[in-house]
C-alpha cells in the first residue's frame, strides 16, 4: 500500500535524515550552553578559593634562611626593666624574600646583651680559716750594729743614716763614692768596705753591719706579706705596733727602730710574746725573730721553762751578760702552745739560731711564702672572656691564677711623689686581687699590695705590672683609672703608661670624655687627659659612693647619711633622693620603665627603690652587708651577706640571695647560697643563667632562661613588595 | 498532488513554536538571575577579599618595632592593628641609632581627659616625623582610641574618638590601623574599604583572632568566619 504522506506547503529539502541533525545540533547547542555555564561558575569558584589560599599561605610566611638576603646587627642602650649599668639590647635585623609573592621581610628581633659584669671591689678578703698572725720580734740592742762578717755589696748604694745605722737604699741619683743630703750619708759598698766599716766582733770580720742584713730581710719580706696580720715588736720596747693588715704601718714601724739598746733579753722577750696572741679566731700565729743571736742580760723566764727542751744546757740560766741560751727553751715552750718560732740570723755563725728556729716549729730564714699558708682560694667573680671562664684565684697571698703565663711581662714603678712609671728589673708582684676591669681583650687587675696589673685574654699573657698602682679600677678606650691605693691618690694613665695626673680624693669615676673625682663633701669634674677642674659642686655631707649612668648620662653620688645627688654631666643637680635609711651610701643602680628612669639605691642598712620624686619601697639588710644587687626583667636579683658574729673573713658567715619585685619590693625568692661571702653574680647570657661564687670556687647557679630578653624575641615584620 | 496545512497542524506548529519560544524565555531568564546572583556573589566575595587582604597585610606587619603585647586590641566593631602603613609621606617605623631610643618603642601617656590624652611624644622613634595620624587608631594598655578627623599632626594633645576614659597617665600608646564597620560598609582609617561589608565581627583572646565578616549585596549574603592565629 503506497503511503499518502502530507508535506509542507513549500519544500524544505530536508529528508527525515535532516530533521535528526537540526534536532541534535539544538541539543548539542544546549549541551555546550550549559559547559560553558557550568565552566564559568567553576572558574570563579576556583579563582576565590585561590585568592583565599593566598591569604591563607599568606599568614604565616616566616623568613627562612635560605630565602635570607642579610641581617644586621645594631647595639642600643639597655631594654626597660634592665640595669643600665650591666645591659644594653641587640637588635637583630633581618631582611628576607618570599619568592612567589616577591615581597621582601624585614624581621626585627631583640634580646639583651652584656655591657659588662658587675664587678664590685673588694677591700678586705680575709680568709679565718687561713688566719695568720705574726709578730716580728727585732733584736735592737746595739751588737746589731756589729759586723755581720759580710762586706758591703760593691754595687749597691748604701744610707747611713743620722742614727748610726747603715740600709740599702735605691736613692735615685748617682752616687761614685759618697754623698751627703743633709744629715743623710749615701755611699757606694764599695767605697764602704773600706771607709765605713761596722765594728767588729771577737770572731766576726766584714764591714757590713747585722743590722743592714736584717733590715734588707725584714722589708723585703715585709713588701710581699699579704693575708697576714702583723705586729713589730724589740726586745727592748716591747710591741711598738700591734697587729696590723696594712704593711705601709710596719714598714713604718720597722722604719723606726734603732739598735742601740743595752741588752738583748731574747727568750725574755720571745716569752712575753705568748700573751700577745689574745685573737681567738687566729689560725697560725708566727713569731719572726731577727736576732744575732747574742743574748744580753738574758734568761729571766719561769724556771720551768728555762730547760724546757730537757737538753741540760748549762747556760739555760739567766746570765748578766752574754751568754745564756734560754731561747732555744722559749722556742719549744712555744711551740707547744702552738706558736711557730721562724728566726732569720743575722750573723754567719747560724748553729744556734738554727736550733732555735727547729724547736720552735719553724724555719731559719723563712721566705714570703713560710710565712703566708698556701690557701687557695678566690677574692673576685670569675672573668668570662668567649666561651672561657678565668678563675681569679690567689695562693700564698698572691694573685696567681694558674691560667695566666707571666713570661715576658715589664715591670714598673711608679717612683714615689713623682707621677713616673719608671721601668723595674725584676718581675714580681704581691697581693691578692681586689678589684677586676675588662676593657676590650685586656684584663687589668689591682691587688692588695697596690700592683696593677694588665693581662691580655686572647694569649693569657700578663703584659705589664706597676707597682704603686691599687684600689678600683676603671677603664674605658685605654684610659685608666685606679685608685685610691694605699697612698690616697687616685691616678691617670694611658695606654702608654703615662701618668697623665694624679688626685688626692677618695673616689673616683671614670665617664666617656671626663673624670668624676669626689674629696669629701666635694665633687670634681676633670679633664680626662690633663685632670683640669671643669665644675664642682659642694654638698653638705661627705660622699661615700659615685656611679654613672650611661642611659640617662646621670653622675649619682650617694652620701654618707643615704641621701643621693643625682646630677648631669656638667654637675647641675637634678635631683636628691632619700632613702630614709640614714646610713652610708653603697651603689646606685638605674633601671627605665615607661620610660622613667627608676633608682636602686643601696646604703650600709637597706636597699631601696626610688622614683625622682618618690620611695616606691625600702628592703632592710636585718644585719646584711650589701653585696651587690642588678635588675633583670624587673626583678632584683640582691646579694647580701650575714658576717659570722665570732671569726671575720670572706670564708664566714652566709651569704644569701634576694629576688625582689623592683615595683613593690615582694619578696619573690629568697636563698641562702654557701658559707661565705658571695661574688657576683656573674651573668651568663649564653648559658641563659646567673651564678654566685665563693672564696672555694663553689658556684650556685640561677636559670634566667624565662626572662623576657634572655632569648631572641620578636619585634614583628615589615613587608615590601617589589 | 500538494496540498496546504490543515488548521490543525497549523494551531500545533503556532503551539510548538510558543512553546519555545516560551522555553528560550524561560531559559534566557534564568540564565540572567543565575548571572545576576553570581555578580551579588562576587560582589560579596571580593569584599570579603578585600577586606582579608588588607586585614592580613597589617596583621602580618603588626607591631613592627613596637610592643608585642600591644599588637591587636579590639573594641565592639573595630579592630585596632598596630603599626601604620608605609606611605609616600611616612617611612614607617625605624630603628635610629642616633636618637639612641630602643625598641620597642611607645609614646607614654601623660595626661587624659574625656575628648583627649596628651602623649609624652608624638615620635617615637626619634626620627623626627610624628607618627599619629588623624583617623588612624592607637592602642593604650586600657584600651583602644581612635584618633579625631579634626587632629593637626604633630600636637602631643590628640583629640580622640571614643572616651579616653580607660586609659590611664603612665601607660604606653602605639600608633594602630583601625578598622571600623560603620553603615557605608568597613573602613580602613577613616577610609572606606569594602561597601558590602555589613557584619564585622571580632572576637580575641591570648592566641587566635576570630573575624566574622559579612557582606551583602542585592539579595546575595556572604559569611566568612576566619581564624587568625596571632602567636
Amino acid at each position: 500500500m503506497a503511503m499518502n504522506r502530507r508535506k509542507l506547503f513549500m519544500d524544505t529539502g530536508s529528508g527525515s535524515s535532516g530533521w535528526v541533525l537540526v534536532c541534535v545540533m539544538i541539543f548539542l547547542l544546549v549541551v555546550q550552553a550549559s559547559a560553558v555555564g557550568i565552566a564559568e561558575l567553576v572558574k570563579y569558584g576556583t579563582r576565590s578559593a585561590k585568592a583565599f589560599c593566598d591569604i591563607e599561605q599568606g599568614l604565616y610566611v616566616e623568613p627562612s634562611p635560605a630565602s635570607g638576603l642579610d641581617s644586621r646587627h645594631l647595639t642600643l642602650g639597655a631594654p626597660e626593666g634592665w640595669s643600665h649599668r650591666y645591659f644594653m639590647t641587640s637588635i637583630e635585623l633581618r631582611r628576607s624574600r618570599c619568592i612567589d609573592d616577591n615581597i621582601e621581610i624585614k624581621s626585627a628581633y631583640w634580646k639583651v646583651c652584656l655591657s659588662c659584669e658587675p664587678h664590685r671591689e673588694i677591700q678586705n678578703a680575709w680568709l679565718w680559716g687561713c688566719s695568720t698572725y705574726i709578730i716580728v720580734l727585732v733584736d735592737d740592742s746595739e751588737s746589731m750594729n756589729w759586723s755581720s762578717g759580710a762586706g758591703y755589696d760593691p754595687g749597691i748604694t748604701y744610707l747611713k743614716r743620722p742614727t748610726g745605722e747603715v740600709v740599702k737604699t735605691s736613692c735615685g741619683f748617682d752616687v761614685q763614692d759618697f754623698v751627703k743630703v743633709g744629715p743623710l750619708l749615701y755611699f757606694k759598698g764599695e767605697y764602704g768596705n773600706s771607709h765605713f766599716p761596722a765594728p767588729l766582733s771577737s770572731y766576726f770580720m766584714g764591714a757590713m753591719p747585722r743590722w743592714t742584713l736584717a733590715f734588707g730581710y725584714l722589708t723585703g719580706i715585709v713588701e710581699g706579706l699579704d693575708m697576714v696580720k702583723v705586729a713589730v715588736a724589740t726586745t727592748s720596747r716591747g710591741i711598738i705596733q700591734p697587729f696590723t693588715s696594712d704593711m705601709r704601718q710596719v714598714e713604718a714601724a720597722i722604719d723606726s727602730i734603732h739598735p742601740h739598746a743595752v741588752s738583748s733579753p731574747l727568750a725574755h722577750s720571745l716569752f712575753s710574746l705568748k700573751a700577745e696572741f689574745k685573737d681567738k679566731c687566729v689560725q697560725n700565729r708566727y713569731v719572726l725573730l731577727v736576732t744575732d743571736g747574742d743574748e744580753l742580760k738574758d734568761g729571766d723566764v719561769p724556771d720551768d721553762i728555762k730547760d724546757f727542751d730537757m737538753d741540760s744546757d748549762p747556760m739555760d740560766k739567766y746570765v748578766e751578760g752574754l751568754g745564756s741560751r734560754c731561747l732555744d727553751d722559749v722556742a719549744s715552750y712555744l711551740k707547744s702552745m702552738d706558736v711557730r718560732v721562724f728566726v732569720k740570723g743575722a750573723c754567719p755563725d747560724e748553729t744556734f739560731l738554727r736550733e732555735v728556729a727547729r724547736k720552735g716549729g719553724g724555719i731559719y730564714s723563712p721566705a714570703r711564702q713560710d710565712l703566708v699558708p698556701e690557701c687557695v682560694f678566690i677574692s673576685q667573680m670569675p672573668v668570662i672572656y668567649g666561651a672561657e671562664e678565668l678563675e681569679l684565684t690567689n695562693c700564698h697571698g698572691v694573685f696567681s691564677p694558674k691560667w695566666l703565663s707571666t713570661d715576658g711581662a715589664m715591670s714598673y714603678e711608679l717612683e714615689g711623689e713623682k707621677p713616673i712609671i719608671a721601668k723595674k728589673s725584676d718581675t714580681g708582684f704581691s697581693g691578692v686581687v681586689v678589684d677586676t676591669c675588662v676593657d676590650g681583650a685586656t684584663l687589668y687587675c689591682s691587688t692588695s699590695r697596690d700592683y696593677l696589673l694588665s693581662m691580655d685574654l686572647e694569649s693569657k699573657a700578663l703584659k705589664w705590672m706597676i707597682h704603686g698602682l691599687g684600689g678600683k679600677i676603671r677603664a674605658l678606650n685605654d684610659t685608666i683609672v685606679v685608685g685610691p691605693g694605699k697612698d690616697g691618690f687616685v691616678y691617670v694613665i694611658n695606654s702608654d703608661l703615662k701618668v697623665l695626673w694624679k688626685a688626692n680624693c677618695a673616689l673616683a669615676l671614670l665617664t666617656p670624655g671626663c673624670v668624676y673625682t669626689v674629696n669629701g663633701a666635694d665633687i670634681e669634674k676633670r679633664d680626662m687627659n690633663t685632670g683640669e677642674i671643669y665644675s664642682l659642686f659642694s654638698a653638705g655631707m661627705d660622699f661615700s659612693s659615685i656611679d654613672y649612668d650611661p642611659f640617662y648620662g646621670f653622675v649619682i653620688a650617694g652620701t654618707s647619711s643615704g641621701d643621693f645627688y643625682v646630677f648631669d654631666a656638667e654637675l647641675g643637680l637634678h635631683y636628691i633622693i632619700n632613702t630614709y635609711s640614714d646610713s652610708p651610701a653603697q651603689d646606685a643602680g638605674v633601671f627605665t620603665w615607661r620610660k622613667k628612669p627608676y633608682f636602686v639605691l643601696a646604703t650600709d642598712m637597706g636597699l631601696s627603690v626610688n622614683t625622682t620624686d618618690s620611695l616606691l619601697w625600702y628592703h632592710p639588710f636585718d644585719g646584711c652587708s650589701y653585696t651587690g644587687a642588678v635588675v633583670m626583667d624587673s626583678r632584683i636579683y640582691l646579694g647580701t651577706w650575714k658576717r659570722s658574729d665570732t671569726c671575720q673573713g670572706i670564708d664566714a658567715g652566709k651569704s644569701f640571695l634576694d629576688i625582689l619585685d623592683a615595683f613593690t619590693g615582694d619578696k619573690l625568692e629568697r636563698e641562702v647560697l654557701f658559707q661565705g661571702m658571695a661574688f657576683g653574680p656573674v651573668i651568663d647570657l649564653a648559658s641563659s643563667q646567673v651564678y654566685y661564687v665563693n672564696w672555694k670556687g663553689d658556684r650556685v647557679s640561677k636559670d634566667i632562661s624565662g626572662l623576657r630578653g634572655i632569648h631572641y624575641s620578636t619585634l614583628g615584620k615589615c613587608l615590601k613588595r617589589g | 498532488m500538494y496540498r496546504g496545512f490543515t488548521l490543525i497542524e497549523l494551531l500545533v506548529s503556532l503551539f510548538i513554536g510558543m512553546a519555545l519560544i516560551l522555553g528560550l524565555y524561560r531559559i534566557n531568564s534564568m540564565f540572567r538571575d543565575a548571572a545576576s546572583k553570581i555578580r551579588h556573589s562576587r560582589y560579596c566575595i571580593q569584599s570579603i577579599r578585600n577586606c582579608l587582604v588588607h586585614i592580613n597585610m597589617d596583621l602580618l606587619q603588626r607591631a613592627y618595632l613596637l610592643p608585642q603585647d600591644l599588637a591587636l586590641q579590639v573594641n565592639g566593631n573595630s579592630l585596632f592593628i598596630a603599626g601604620l602603613p608605609v606611605s609616600d609621606r611616612y617611612p614607617g617605623l625605624n630603628v635610629n641609632i642616633r636618637s639612641g631610643m630602643v625598641p620597642p618603642y611607645f609614646a607614654v601617656v601623660e595626661d587624659v581627659s574625656n575628648a583627649w590624652i596628651r602623649l609624652d611624644t608624638i615620635d617615637i622613634d626619634g626620627d623626627a616625623k610624628p607618627d599619629f595620624w588623624a583617623e588612624t587608631g592607637i592602642i593604650t594598655d586600657g584600651g583602644p582610641l581612635k584618633i579625631s578627623h579634626n587632629y593637626s599632626r604633630g600636637n602631643i594633645i590628640i583629640p580622640v574618638g571614643f572616651s579616653a576614659s580607660t586609659c590611664r597617665a603612665g601607660d604606653r600608646a602605639v600608633p594602630a590601623v583601625v578598622y571600623e564597620l560603620r553603615p557605608k560598609g568597613l573602613y580602613r582609617n577613616g577610609q572606606l574599604l569594602a561597601e558590602s561589608i555589613t557584619g564585622f565581627d571580632l572576637l580575641l583572646n591570648s592566641s587566635v583572632l576570630k573575624l566574622h565578616l559579612r557582606a551583602s549585596h542585592g539579595h546575595e549574603q556572604k559569611e566568612v568566619v576566619y581564624g587568625y592565629r596571632i602567636r
